[in-house]
């Protein structure tokens, strides 16, 4: 009897549990404001203790991924100087339809990356999570970071490409989801030659490091993806991200079920998982 | 009330330890649940009703951390704690094998209910074989870091009163 009662008291126990965590994931999945109070409370509690365990680790880490990558870096680098040459030709072609675009952007009166400044943070480290793709930052609300900001690299007057967007801030570090990650998705379009491509959504995909790019507008049905195509922001004036930071490039077609193949697969044109330095754009401006 | 204080600096611990140490330490890019693993030794020392209250507190302070929703990570904990602490009341005698044979099977479980559960409320592509891939991966871990986490921690969760607990020397 004494059993009995013991067994169904530990079943009792287990079944609030469960309730309570159902209860718990429904909440956060619909956004609520409480769970994100608790979960930026936890992060300033915790991360002085995080600071000090990186300043430990971070040093021990790179040393043995440096000593791991000497080859792989050596043979990069040739690599990276051929892509280079590539790229100067690139841009030279590029130049005169950006100048045509910001002419366009003008007149439009389009919002874009130089109407938000940027924050520039260290990467701390990678996600904690398996079945998640993010990355710590070395700055937080106290240096202006709100929920939502997109993440880029590189110069945001010449061109900047999108690395992710900010899911959490607490005071002094924010966590940031990668473009790659499976619930990542913005809005996108496909630069071909010095013309405008189909539009569509760049979405990341569980088990790839690539995007997929699916063309989702009417007019695009012919639309040909050519590998190499560079896909871009589409942005616009609710878009939660400025037009044309560049998202990644066209490695192949895939088939969408349909008899003309309308989606890609796009390859980010940073190595998500060497990135150290990344800039946090205040966008949409704040007024 | 000194053993909940020994619990709660667990807790502490494996979270900084999963959101920085383990963040580098990664195989094929997957880390291992070093907070599963604690939960599991803690069930294996304790019981059923321990491991699944101690499960849920452990996996909400790391879902704390993640951006997968609020409660995924403490209802496998729950479940898994649960289950070990059932299982632990079956065996009659403790080999060295126990902690990565529990880690290794434990971790597994513990992952397959985590996918399951995400799978049902929504998250994309937890159904997949490359979930699946991730899971094997962190249960081998898993079963590896058992081998120092369950002799801490079991230590840990050991009663005030009993003979092999810690205790301050007055």
């Amino acid at each position: 009897m004494v059993v009995y009662r013991h067994d169904r008291r530990r079943r009792l126990t287990l079944v609030l549990l469960v309730i309570t965590s159902l209860a718990l994931i429904s909440l956060d999945e619909r956004g609520s404001g409480l769970i994100d109070s608790a979960r930026t409370a936890a992060q300033d509690v915790i991360s002085p203790l995080q600071t000090l365990a990186d300043d430990v680790i971070n040093p021990v880490a790179d040393w043995f991924d440096g000593l791991g990558r000497a080859n792989e870096l050596q043979d990069q680098n040739q690599q990276l100087r051929r892509q280079l040459a590539d790229a100067r030709s690139e841009i030279a072609a590029a130049k005169g339809s950006a100048a045509r675009l910001a002419e366009l952007e003008k007149i439009l009166d389009l919002p874009s990356i130089d109407d938000s400044t940027g924050i520039t943070a260290d990467v701390v480290s990678q996600g904690a999570g398996n079945f998640t793709r993010t990355f710590q930052i070395s700055k937080g609300s106290n240096s202006g970071i709100v929920k939502g900001f997109p993440v880029v690299v590189g110069d945001t007057t010449n061109g900047a490409a999108l690395v992710g967007q900010v899911v959490s801030v607490s005071k002094s570090r924010a966590v940031v989801r990668r473009i790659d990650d499976r619930n990542f998705g913005v809005g996108a379009h496909l630069v071909q030659g010095a013309n405008f491509g189909p539009a569509g959504t760049a979405t990341g995909q569980p088990g790839s490091n690539l995007l997929r790019f699916s063309v989702i507008v009417d007019s695009a049905t012919g639309a040909v993806l050519k590998r190499g195509d560079v896909a871009v922001t589409l942005g616009g004036d609710k878009d939660l991200f400025p037009p044309n930071l560049v998202i990644g490039s066209v490695v192949h077609e895939v088939g969408a079920g349909g008899a003309i193949a309308r989606d890609a697969e796009l390859r980010p044109i940073v190595d998500l998982d060497a990135l150290t330095v990344v800039k946090v754009l205040k966008y949409p401006p704040i007024p | 009330m000194i053993r909940r204080i020994r619990l709660g600096l667990v807790i502490v611990v494996c979270v900084v330890l999963q959101t920085t140490l383990f963040t580098h330490l990664r195989i094929d890019g997957v880390g291992p649940d070093i907070g599963l693993v604690a939960v599991l030794a803690v069930a294996y020392e304790d019981g059923a009703d321990t491991g699944a209250i101690f499960g849920f507190i452990m996996g909400l302070a790391i879902d704390l951390f993640l951006t997968t929703p609020l409660g995924l990570s403490a209802l496998s904990f729950a479940v898994t704690g649960y289950a070990v602490g059932v299982f632990q009341a079956g065996v009659v005698r403790t080999t060295p094998w126990l902690a990565p044979l529990l880690g290794g099977i434990g971790g597994f479980f513990g992952g397959l209910v985590f996918l399951t559960a995400g799978a049902v409320v929504g998250q994309p592509g937890f159904l997949s074989f490359d979930s699946l891939r991730i899971v094997l991966i962190a249960s081998f871990y898993d079963a590896l870091i058992a081998v120092v986490v369950f002799p801490i921690v079991r230590r840990a969760a050991r009663h005030d009163d009993s003979p092999s607990a810690w205790r301050v020397r007055g």
